[in-house]
């Protein structure tokens, strides 16, 4: 839901509730009076509350609601995750966490991590931290799988293979998208379309043109269109709809044909029927041909862009600035313990797989290369000597949860005078720090914990605003992050853009910069004085990381993302 | 519930034409209430006028009985029923525009005519929120059945929980979201799928 719709509907809420003041209900009944669509909806609404009244007050005698001591209600709301004192953000695990992510946006109002605790941010009703009390609630009803020169605009949302669509219309401005319904149906639409998914099982054609391959499971699935219903009994069919007509043509399997009035009408393979309008058969079958061609073209599109990024890559390998490059995609191969880097270093930095690292597809969807760190003991390890004047970290990360308080992107192992820290906090902010003097211990007040902190050694943390909300969990970001003792500026960088600028002040200034022994994707602490281990695994996968010993340009940082992002970019 | 003004019978039980016009009633009063329910801003007045609309359609069955048709008795009596109510409706209103908050006359008009149409799928919606009810996580759903039963408000629970009302409303406002998103898809779902 968008945010104008969400103000929309909580302005129906808050006049059901009588809390809207005297100007606002002028502009309310204003609003009844001229759009049919808002009077609907506001019935609608209206009649839900009378429902719950209805329903609270028959079960209001049964048990379960007795049960409902208002002192019950009060801990409740109390374990919800706005009180929750932990704080830990957890994503729900693989293919749940993408449909909440939709849900979450919808009820958060707040682009950022909802629960976050702080003042002026609305709570998420749902997200809970112990799954056996509460469960996290979602709304969609599909899932894309691929998409082929979709012309989406920033200004409407945009959608990765992956992504869970949300339940109600949905617009396709242009190009071709793979969905799977929940149900199993699998959908290709080419756009431009109007879709509205009204359930699991049933997609409505508004415009557009799709083919539907309903396995036996999603027997049932059904097309709505024209006021029509295809009802589908196992098969393959393809549905237009365009102003002047729509049509239904059946290439595999039997459809029933189900319009009001009328008794159902079986169509069989081959029968073609037109639902409205000019007859449009001969296009519809000669399109979905196209359609077919198009989705291959998609997977042609994934390797040239690949093999682009490839080619650019050897170009950046050249850059005299690089201390260590690893271009996974070209130096490692799926099952190795480890590989060397490229660029200047090659032959020199080696990087070592410890632990139960994983492969999964990397941002171009052609090659397992992409390394998780889902399990906490997953680390790469690295020895990068050598002292540098400046320093630029840059890599390709797929977050899918920020799990922990703390998650590690790259981190020198101590943490000592001049290493860096490259990390993410649970609330969606990138960290980058340089230790200054790591003989100092410094206590602050820590305004997010409301307590004086003790720290270990004179640092500074450069945060960006919350970046990393639920909407881009599970996508391919370049993140990027410069430490310029020159210019006394740090600068951070999410795909191409400047995030954050910080001015180093002159008590933080570090001139000599330093990695020593690190990690990737996790933080190694080998001077740890017990055996306890802070956990800082990265939920989630990194890809061709690069470190120069210089700071680059943001013209430089935008030229990187630009050569090396995949094709939905 | 009916305060009959018979004057024939000294015991209006034993009227027919009462026991008639009370069999009509008792089964047409819930929607009769929904629907004034539909046209006020609350719940305010709404008890007053389900009596006054059963009162007058009391002093005017007799004329109800003289135009109605045998077959879809329930029906019509409803549909005549609902006109009362909405005049009822609107003359509450007019006579309180000066010190509250009340609908003006074009957007009752509005909201009849639309409330009217509705009526008839009042099972199956009652029965939809009942089993998306059943979807949502038990706190949830408690939550919102206390929130919603008659005599408690959001602003009692949130002062008796020590909740800020605030939160408490946006959480009320997500999870009504969820139910309505949830009741929708129910209403309009699958022939094959029930």
């Amino acid at each position: 839901m968008n945010k104008q719709n969400r103000q929309f509907d909580d302005r129906i809420w808050q006049a059901i509730d009588q809390r809207l003041s005297a100007e606002q209900w002028e502009q309310f009944q204003d609003e009844l009076v001229n759009n049919l669509q808002f009077r609907d909806a506001y019935l609608k609404a209206l009649r839900l509350t009378q429902a719950l009244t209805e329903l609270a007050n028959t079960i209001g005698t049964s048990s379960e609601l007795d049960s409902t001591k208002l002192a019950d209600v009060a801990r409740e709301i109390h374990r919800s995750p706005t009180h929750n004192t932990s704080r830990r953000y957890s994503w729900v695990p693989a293919c749940l966490a993408a449909v909440a992510a939709i849900v979450l946006l919808w009820l958060a109002g707040s682009w950022l991590l909802p629960w976050s605790g702080r003042a002026g941010t609305e709570p998420a009703p749902f997200a809970s931290t112990s799954p056996a009390e509460q469960e996290t609630m979602l709304s969609g009803h599909a899932v894309l799988n691929r998409s082929v020169n979709v012309p989406w605009s920033e200004a409407d949302a945009i959608y990765f293979p992956g992504d869970v669509l949300p339940g109600g219309e949905f617009h396709l401005p242009g190009g071709v998208i793979e969905l799977d319904m929940f149900c199993g149906a699998r959908v290709t639409v080419e756009g431009p379309a109007t879709l509205v998914f009204l359930s699991d099982w049933v997609l409505e054609v508004r415009q557009g043109r799709l083919k539907a391959t309903v396995p036996p499971v999603a027997r049932g699935f059904t097309v709505q269109a024209a006021d029509r219903r295809i009802v589908d009994l196992g098969t393959e069919f393809a549905v237009l709809v365009e102003p002047d007509g729509a049509s239904v043509s059946v290439l595999d399997g039997e459809v029933e044909l189900h319009s009001v009035g009328d008794p159902p009408r079986l169509l069989r393979q081959g029968d073609r029927w037109n639902l409205a309008g000019a007859n449009t058969d001969d296009e519809l079958v000669q399109s979905i041909e196209e359609l077919e061609a198009a989705l291959a073209d998609g997977t042609r599109q994934a390797l040239a862009r690949e093999a682009a990024w490839e080619a650019a890559s050897r170009t950046v390998e050249e850059d005299p600035r690089l201390i260590a490059y690893f271009p996974i995609a070209r130096v490692y191969r799926d099952g190795q313990h480890g590989f060397s880097a490229a660029g200047p270093a090659a032959g020199s930095i080696e990087a070592l797989l410890v632990g139960p690292v994983r492969s999964d597809w990397n941002r171009f969807g052609t090659q397992r290369t992409a390394l998780e760190f889902q399990r906490l003991g997953a680390r790469i390890r690295t020895h990068i000597p050598g002292e540098f004047s400046a320093l630029t970290l840059a890599c390709w990360a797929r977050i899918d949860g920020l799990n922990n308080r703390y998650n590690a992107l790259f981190m020198a192992d101590g943490y000592e005078n001049g290493e860096p820290h490259w990390q993410v906090r649970d609330d969606g902010r990138l960290m980058f720090s340089v230790m200054v003097d790591d003989s100092q211990k410094i206590e602050f007040f820590n305004e997010r914990d409301q307590r004086v902190v003790r720290d270990a050694g004179l640092h500074r943390v450069y945060f960006t605003e919350p970046i990393l909300d639920v909407s881009l969990q599970g996508k391919w970001l370049h993140l990027a992050a410069s430490y310029d003792p020159t210019n006394r500026i740090v600068r951070q960088f999410v795909n191409g853009k400047i995030v954050s600028e910080h001015t180093i002040e002159p008590k933080f200034l570090v001139r000599q910069l330093r990695i020593g022994n690190a990690e990737i994707g996790n933080w190694g602490q080998p001077f740890r004085k017990t055996s306890w281990f802070a956990i800082r695994n990265l939920h989630g996968a990194i890809d061709e990381l690069a470190i120069y010993g210089a700071a680059l340009s943001p013209e430089e940082i935008a030229a990187i993302f630009e050569a090396s992002k995949p094709a939905a970019y | 519930m009916v305060q009959t003004p018979g004057e024939e019978a000294a015991n209006p039980a034993d009227d027919p034409t009462y026991q008639h016009f009370v069999r009509l009633i008792v089964h047409s009063e819930p929607a009769i209430r929904r629907f004034i329910r539909s046209l006020m801003p609350s719940e305010v007045g709404v008890d007053d006028l389900v009596q006054e609309t059963a009162l007058e359609s009391w002093q005017k069955f007799s004329h109800f009985l003289s135009t109605r048709t045998e077959e879809k008795e329930e029906e019509e009596f409803l549909r005549w029923a609902l006109t009362i109510a909405r005049f009822k409706v609107m003359s509450w209103q007019r006579n309180r525009n000066r010190d509250r908050m009340v609908f003006r006359e074009e957007v009752i008009e509005a909201l009849a005519e639309t409330a009217a149409a509705s009526e008839p799928e009042w099972k199956e919606e009652l029965a939809a929120v009942e089993s998306c009810l059943q979807s949502l996580p038990p706190a949830q759903r408690r939550l919102l059945l206390a929130v919603h039963r008659s005599g408690d408000s959001v602003s009692r629970i949130a002062t008796e929980t020590g909740t800020p009302q605030r939160k408490l409303y946006a959480q009320l406002y997500a999870l009504r979201r969820i139910l309505l998103d949830c009741v929708q898809s129910r209403l309009r779902g699958p022939l094959a799928h029930e």
